[in-house]
């Protein structure tokens, strides 16, 4: 017997992200995906932002690795509340462990939610969690023919951070390369040079948040007053 | 590596529908991949081969079929074939595109034993 059918393979992820995105609505918190290659700076910039935001902004982390709770480790003092997920040999979070995190958070209470993924470049683009925007790190280590090499996620970036960026001139690194590939794969997300160590880009990173909130409330004002 | 949870989601689709239709044992699956997915079709088929062990999927055989990616432009309304990491229109430059096809991954069809 031949059964025809026409199913998505990953429904079952995407309904539950869709709850999580769902929550996160009614929580009024902006859930932000962080991706990007191991070691390119994800748990730094954690370390950094809690810090400018810490009083004004109370937010969550949610961290995704193989093993250790390190990264939670690091950012427990500035965060408003962390969770730890060790995924033992997956290589990218999904919706649902993001599902059984939340009954523990106060989402209420914050304003920023970081999902910190397990440090990957393909396999985290493929699993939607429910997040709002998609920040993608590159760090001017990994080389600058990477986003052509890896043009899922930076096809799907909401804002792709070039991190490391005061090691600039340590390398053989062509910028106008990194922005005309990726100008051929998304039109819209800003590329922002970043710099945990000399504080290059942090306004602006922090400004992005700032507007990214600010849109997401204005959008959901206007959707209840309709 | 994602495979392996592309695999695990799969089968809980197919043993699910399987059991809708009172099926024994499922002898062919066919899955349609899209060529924008990150999916190597033979490390999707040793992972569909172990997570189907101890289910009726078990020996079941996999047939993926290749979809190529189509997108329109919007900028000038043609169709064209993107390159993964190019999804300029070559008509007009502009980057400004739907995706027709090519993101998808689908369960197309059982084939099952019944009793």
């Amino acid at each position: 017997m031949k059964i025809n059918v026409v199913k998505n393979v990953l429904k079952a992820n995407d309904l539950v992200a869709e709850k999580n995105r769902q929550a996160f609505r009614e929580a009024g918190i902006l859930a932000i995906n962080l991706i990007s290659s191991p070691g390119s700076g994800k748990t730094t910039l954690l370390e950094k932002t809690l810090a400018a935001l810490s009083g004004r902004d109370p937010s969550i982390v949610i961290v995704g690795d193989l093993q250790t709770s390190r990264d939670a480790e690091r950012v427990a003092d500035r965060a408003f509340q962390v969770t730890q997920i060790n995924t033992g040999m997956s290589c990218h979070l999904y919706a649902n462990q993001i599902a059984s995190s939340l009954p523990a958070l106060d989402l209420e209470q914050a304003s920023f939610l970081f999902i910190e993924n397990v440090g990957n470049l393909v396999c985290p683009g493929e699993f939607d969690l429910g997040e709002n925007l998609k920040v993608i790190l590159l760090s001017i280590p990994e080389g600058d023919d990477k986003v052509a090499k890896y043009p899922t996620v930076f096809r799907a970036a909401d804002l792709v951070l070039l991190t490391k960026i005061d090691l600039l001139d340590a390398f053989q690194y062509d910028l106008k390369r990194v922005e005309s590939d990726l100008r051929k794969l998304n039109a819209v997300a800003p590329l922002l040079p970043f710099s945990a160590t000399t504080g290059a880009g942090m306004e602006d990173w922090l400004k992005w948040l700032q507007q990214q909130k600010a849109a997401k409330l204005g959008a959901q004002a206007r959707f209840i007053s309709e | 590596m994602h495979e392996m949870s592309l695999a695990a989601a799969l089968i809980e689709d197919i043993v699910r529908i399987a059991q809708e239709h009172q099926a024994i044992r499922v002898e062919a699956v066919e899955l349609h991949v899209g060529a924008l997915k990150q999916v190597v079709p033979e490390i999707l088929a040793e992972a569909f081969k172990a997570v189907a062990i101890g289910t009726p999927a078990e020996g079941a055989v996999l047939t993926q079929i290749e979809i190529p990616p189509r997108s329109l432009c919007q900028g000038c309304g043609q169709e064209f074939v993107p390159s993964p990491s190019d999804f300029l229109c070559p008509y007009c430059g502009a980057l400004s595109m739907i995706t027709l096809q090519g993101d998808e991954l689908i369960l197309s069809s059982l084939t099952c034993a019944t009793p």
